[in-house]
């Protein structure tokens, strides 16, 4: 049946014959509790302030917050002289610093550049090979780090990222050093480049194996306790923790290969050695490998304790665990998210976390507040299992109202939301701030229906779209009208708002509303029959239409983080007479 | 014959020469003092007492970036934590506060330690001076320097006691500042480009080390750099690239 055309309300009433409708009408709306609802009223910092009073460099603020004794200028930071942006460059320590204003840059020494950090000369990254290191740095940082660790300068613009740059320090020849001094023969343990380092020049001779320079000679692969190099020194005489891992020692300080009880083995004869051909990657399980493997919680510690240590050495690959909230094992290095008491992040109040196990104890870093950063977690296969990983990451959840298409909505290149069912009635975007108040339209009074008891205004989402002009009884009445039949996009993880104070909280909450109309028909000898909207009657509507509020974010009925339920996120009305969610 | 008194004449001159050698030797060491002296010589209990005040120095510089009294920080945990970097606004990357760590720290603690400094001088010569020694002494000059692994105290005390002259003292204190510094202005680069930093990577680089980062509900960042063995620690706050509680309107 059609609804016909019925058009006033404010009558109790109506007049319509035999088949008179009686609307029915439910109204699922948010408040926000606000003490004073208006447009958000974020307060505009005209003036750049080159410090405030509190101490701050070039930030833009109210004019009363910027000291005097420095420049103030009624404009945006941009646009002005003294705290324009660009690059700082210190020649020192080579050190370049983006984002450093003009007048900061120039009172600490350094020289300011316009540009940006990539662009500015001095600041063009290369690799710098420092022994079997490397690091991705300018070129001046690369000759103080040089000075600073006592050798030659190695700087190699040809290498443009900084994993290469770590692979060309890995894949450099390692080998013997050797050198006669006092009748001795004196051996290191280096790469190629540094044996020549000290005294460079000509090369006089040289195969795969073999560089002489100034009196050192370089045997590619030897350990300095070969025998074959009649050093002094004597092979596997300690053991050290070097890059994680245990190595055998000599006689004269040197590393060797990684430290097996099985001497032989890892001494290969004097050669250099690939850790895996002494043994395999140690899980923690073997005190006489030193093999360790970080993503197997493993790691060089030396041992302190008096009897079943690592056989001939002092150190091993220790393996370090935690237990995590829920009692399962974590090896060292793993990382993994959390939320506030258990719940998945998405209770007003709540957060999300990301812990991670270092040294057997649970470290606890929290996202940003709000639930601005969700924690996502993922793992790396290895032989013990899963290694967990996590990191906290920007939450994309600004334009999911907006998208109508499920593809669009999905598509997590582009936001993070979730796609939700269509719920009768509701209508997404229409939300607005106003500081009128609202009749109910099936009053006959003029009594706001929708008054926010904490607030002194009427939340937004109680908009005039919803129940006409104000005061105005005589509305004309639509039907139950969606601008979402397909389904609702919203957020996968409701950002947190301060709906306790002025701000956008309104505009958010205010994005959603429901109203559906129940029609009935009057029977010729009495009674009615429900023809249209009988869904709605049910608690069932209701729920779903919270579930969208609260999934905007800390709006309607919704469990905070302690575990407390709250309803007066919302406003349920039928014909009038309020009902909650609890009933 | 001839041969012999050859011989034995060679024998006298070799003797000479070597009475000779010790004898400029006695005399460079025992009255021509040298006028640098490494750690453990010099005046009595000065290296020591110095130690102990750069010690003292750096342990609290650490917890506030170097600063001795920063003009702008964040308050957490009743601690005053200097602000590196910042920016108020939202959905922007900071301003950096403090371009050059290294240099603030450098000069922060040559300044924080003067005053020990110099009454560790003046006490040595006051105790030099009650054992009856003739002391003369002139100003007091010296230079911070942070290096990997240690920081370094290069005094210039000219101080004559009796026949002995000092000018120059050397002190160093083991403690990984440099690494922090650095560690930190990584962070900061970051910061500044990026508006986060991931820890994580950092703490593989860096595994002496443990980097706390403690995001708070306005927005600041706290970063906290714990040396493993040491237990040294290095506290600072960033504002950066901050999101609003909703949309900011």
């Amino acid at each position: 049946m059609k609804i016909g055309n019925f058009h006033k309300l404010g009558v109790r009433s109506w007049g319509l014959g035999d088949r008179g409708l009686r609307p029915g009408w439910l109204f699922f709306v948010m408040i926000i509790l606000l003490a004073g609802l208006g447009m958000a009223a974020t307060s505009e910092a005209s003036y750049c302030c080159e410090k405030t009073t509190e101490g701050a460099w070039c930030v833009n603020d109210e004019e009363s917050a910027c000291d005097t004794s420095y420049n103030v200028a009624p404009t945006s930071c941009e646009t002005t002289s003294y705290c324009r942006l660009g690059t700082c460059y210190e020649s020192e320590e080579g050190i370049c610093m983006g984002n450093t204003p003009q007048n900061v840059c120039n009172e600490n020494g350094g020289t300011w550049d316009e540009r940006e950090v990539d662009e500015v000369p001095q600041c063009q990254l290369g690799c710098c090979v420092i022994a079997d290191q490397a690091a991705f740095v300018p070129l001046v940082r690369c000759k103080r780090l040089s000075t600073l660790f006592g050798v030659e300068n190695d700087y190699r613009t040809d290498i443009t990222d900084e994993v290469s740059c770590i692979a060309e320090a890995q894949a450099q020849d390692k080998g013997a050093c050797v050198y006669e001094s006092d009748f001795e023969n004196i051996c290191e343990f280096t790469t190629r480049g540094e044996c020549g380092a000290v005294n460079e020049v000509e090369i006089v001779a040289q195969n795969d194996t073999l560089d002489v320079a100034s009196g050192k000679t370089f045997y590619k692969d030897y350990l300095c306790s070969a025998e074959e190099l009649n050093t002094a020194c004597a092979r596997q005489t300690s053991t050290t923790c070097y890059q994680g891992d245990v190595f055998w020692v000599d006689s004269c300080g040197n590393n060797e290969n990684v430290y097996s009880s099985n001497k032989d083995k890892s001494w290969n004869n004097g050669r250099v050695a690939e850790d895996v051909e002494v043994c395999a990657a140690n899980n923690g399980d073997d005190l006489n490998c030193g093999n360790c493997d970080y993503l197997l919680g493993t790691r060089c510690e030396e041992f302190d304790g008096m009897i079943g240590g690592p056989v001939g050495g002092d150190h091993y690959c220790q393996k370090t665990e935690c237990i995590d909230r829920g009692g399962d094992k974590r090896i060292n290095g793993e990382s993994w998210c959390v939320e506030d008491f258990g719940s998945r992040g998405s209770d007003v109040g709540s957060r999300h976390y990301r812990e991670i196990c270092v040294d057997g104890e649970v470290k606890v870093e929290p996202c940003s507040d709000f639930r601005n950063e969700v924690c996502l977690e993922g793992s790396i296969d290895t032989d013990e299992g899963d290694f967990g990983t996590a990191a906290c990451r920007v939450n994309r959840w600004q334009d999911c109202v907006m998208q109508a298409d499920e593809e669009d909505c999905l598509n997590i290149d582009q936001r993070d939301c979730k796609w939700m069912g269509s719920v009768m009635g509701m209508i997404l975007g229409g939300g607005s701030s106003s500081s009128s108040s609202y009749s109910n339209p099936t009053s006959d009074t003029d009594t706001p229906a929708f008054t926010n008891p904490t607030a002194a205004v009427i939340a937004p989402i109680t908009g005039d779209s919803i129940f006409g002009g104000g005061d105005d009884d005589e509305e004309e009445i639509e039907g139950t009208t969606t601008n979402r039949p397909n389904g609702i996009c919203v957020p996968n993880f409701p950002p947190g708002l301060e709906f306790w104070k002025e701000g956008s909280a309104g505009t958010i909450c205010g994005q959603a509303s429901a109203r559906c109309v129940v029609v009935y028909e009057e029977g010729l000898i009495g009674g009615s029959d429900i023809v249209e909207g009988a869904e709605c009657l049910g608690n069932e509507w209701a729920e779903s239409a919270n579930a969208v509020c609260s999934s905007l974010g800390d709006c309607g009925g919704a469990v905070n983080y302690d575990g407390v339920y709250t309803d007066d996120g919302y406003n349920w009305v039928v014909d009038g007479v309020e009902k909650s969610l609890e009933e | 014959m001839r041969s012999f008194d050859g011989k034995g004449g060679q024998v006298t001159i070799f003797i000479i020469v070597a009475i000779m050698i010790v004898s400029v030797l006695l005399v460079f060491f025992l009255w021509a003092q040298p006028t640098y002296f490494s750690e453990g010589v010099g005046i009595k209990g000065f290296e020591g007492c110095v130690e102990d005040a750069l010690e003292s120095g750096i342990s609290e510089l650490e917890g506030k970036a170097g600063f001795i009294e920063a003009d702008f920080t964040y308050s957490y945990n009743g601690e005053e934590l200097t602000y590196l970097c910042y920016t108020n606004n939202f959905y922007e990357t900071c301003v950096v506060q403090v371009p050059f760590l290294k240099n603030v720290f450098d000069e922060n603690l040559e300044a924080l330690i003067r005053d020990d400094v110099d009454a560790c001088y003046d006490a040595s010569l006051a105790s030099l001076r009650e054992e009856g020694y003739d002391v003369d002494s002139g100003a007091v000059d010296y230079n911070v320097e942070i290096e990997p692994g240690a920081v370094r105290l290069e005094i210039d005390a000219p101080v004559s006691v009796g026949s002995q002259s000092f000018a120059r003292f050397s002190v160093e204190a083991n403690a990984p500042v440099y690494d922090m510094v650095m560690i930190a202005t990584s962070i900061l680069q970051f910061e500044t480009k990026y508006g986060d930093s991931d820890v994580s990577s950092m703490m593989l680089y860096y595994p002496d080390y443990y980097i706390e980062k403690i995001k708070r509900g306005e927005g600041t960042t706290i970063y906290v750099l714990e040396h493993k063995t040491f237990g040294n620690k290095f506290k600072f706050a960033s504002r950066s690239l901050v999101f609003p509680a909703g949309y900011d309107i």
